[in-house]
């Protein structure tokens, strides 16, 4: 490109761009001599600018500001709670009354019961949330890659089962694989050594493919972009899965503890 | 993998379909959902703030105010083609305003003196990277908003031409004509006030 041709807006982005790319003032001066006297001063100016160290957030302002939000968006998934809305500590009571409830006292009933149920049946929304449940108490301690990976496998199990027992593909369950999919790609991308995500997470997605693929000519019509979703976010998370575990497994020592806290 | 070097530069693809599919769950009030925009976006929020203000903690809170309001204004949000993380940006630069207009004209900035000499613990390279990251700082709010934002997301955040203006909904061209006035205006104000 023709210098007389540039505005000197342009030379000076072109500059900035080499500078961007590691060259330095003088180097990229020395190719407009005719605009040195005006470019060097603005481009020492984005030199400086560039090498701003911004003090990073403490941790803990992040992790309270992930709680205030996270608290502020479950209003809204409850809005025929109303009347409970601003008491945070009834909601509060009323949510570990209910865990503890599955947990210990329903366990035996409702929660075994849902346990084994498949989509389509009437305690499967119990059964997911539940699940929810568990994914959530497990993000709040810090780690919820060894759920997200359970959780993954018992959708490929429900799966094979649905196409054993000749039911159709309900495409709830699709759903939540896409949900459990994108969860751990996000996963992946934040802590690429975890060492769940790099034993078990990659085995249990390239199942999930597979039963998905063999799904592929089998679900109803109205299961069909439910399925491509999910095939979809299976062949990214095992791409991102791919380059994240090492070619070959270290005999060396015990990988090294989940990480904790937010994503960062 | 390599953890994103830049967690506001994404794959566009993959990246944008997963975050529609992401905003979409977040509109419905799953908090998953906004943990994932909350953890994604955080970062180029907070420094949004930090760069313009010497308190930490209010960066810190105005950040969270940023996602609170998000929430707020989510059932509505339509993308309309442009990033997520412009229209956070606005919210941002909302919030800054008002906090401009709310706060005391007669309060001045407690600034630290970029000459006073260290103290035995201090370290003297840290302080001095403190005044010169204290005066560029003061020197950028003389700018206009514009051109704060210009500089912010081409040198600060290492964003190219057509990425910023993709953030600031404008063309790649006038977005180099405005960075040659803001490194102008900057550079003049630097001088002034005695940073370089």
């Amino acid at each position: 490109m023709s210098m007389k041709n540039l505005s000197f807006e342009e030379i000076l982005a072109h500059c900035l761009d080499e500078m961007a790319a590691g060259a330095d003032i003088e180097q990229v001066v020395a190719r407009y001599p005719a605009y040195a006297a005006e470019l060097r001063p603005l481009l020492e100016a984005a030199l400086q600018l560039r090498g701003i160290p911004v003090p990073p957030p403490r941790p803990q302002a992040v992790r309270q500001g992930r709680a205030r939000v996270i608290a502020r968006s479950r209003p809204s998934r409850a809005s025929g709670w109303g009347w409970l809305q601003g008491r945070r500590w009834v909601s509060a009571l009323l949510t570990a009354g209910l865990i503890l409830a599955l947990l210990f006292g329903g366990g035996a009933l409702g929660v075994q019961a849902a346990e084994a149920s498949l989509p389509g049946d009437p305690l499967y929304g119990l059964k997911l949330w539940k699940e929810s449940l568990e994914l959530t108490w497990a993000e709040w301690h810090g780690d919820p890659a060894p759920v997200l990976v359970r959780q993954l496998e018992r959708r490929s199990e429900e799966m094979e089962m649905l196409q054993r027992q000749g039911r159709p593909m309900h495409p709830a369950v699709l759903q939540r694989s896409v949900r459990l999919l994108v969860r751990l790609i996000v996963l992946a991308e934040h802590h690429p050594d975890h060492p769940v995500l790099r034993q078990r997470a990659l085995q249990a997605i390239e199942r999930h493919q597979a039963v998905l693929l063999a799904l592929h000519d089998r679900v109803p019509l109205a299961a069909r972009p439910a399925l491509e979703r999910a095939l979809e976010r299976a062949n990214r998370a095992r791409e991102v899965l791919s380059s994240t575990v090492p070619p070959r497994p270290s005999p060396g020592p015990p990988p090294k503890g989940p990480p904790r806290g937010p994503g960062r | 993998m390599k953890k994103p070097s830049h967690p506001t530069h994404p794959n566009p693809s993959n990246e944008t379909s997963i975050e529609g599919e992401v905003i979409r769950r977040a509109q419905a009030g799953d908090p998953e959902a906004v943990g994932w925009l909350y953890d994604r976006y955080y970062l180029p929020v907070y420094r949004y703030f930090r760069i313009r203000l010497e308190d930490q903690d209010l960066a810190e809170d105005l950040t969270a105010e940023v996602f609170v309001r998000m929430l707020e204004h989510l059932p509505r949000y339509r993308s309309r083609g442009r990033p997520f993380l412009a229209w956070l940006y606005t919210i941002a630069r909302n919030l800054l305003m008002d906090y401009y207009r709310a706060r005391p004209r007669n309060i001045a900035t407690p600034l630290e003196d970029p000459e006073r000499a260290p103290s035995v613990e201090e370290d003297i390279e840290r302080i001095e990277a403190q005044a010169q990251w204290d005066c560029i700082r003061r020197a950028m709010q003389k700018l206009t908003p514009d051109q704060q934002d210009v500089l912010f997301h081409r040198f600060l955040e290492g964003r190219s031409v057509e990425e910023t203006a993709r953030l600031m909904g404008k063309l790649p061209n006038a977005i180099k004509a405005l960075q040659h006035r803001a490194l102008a205006a900057l550079r003049r104000r630097m001088e002034e006030m005695g940073c370089l």
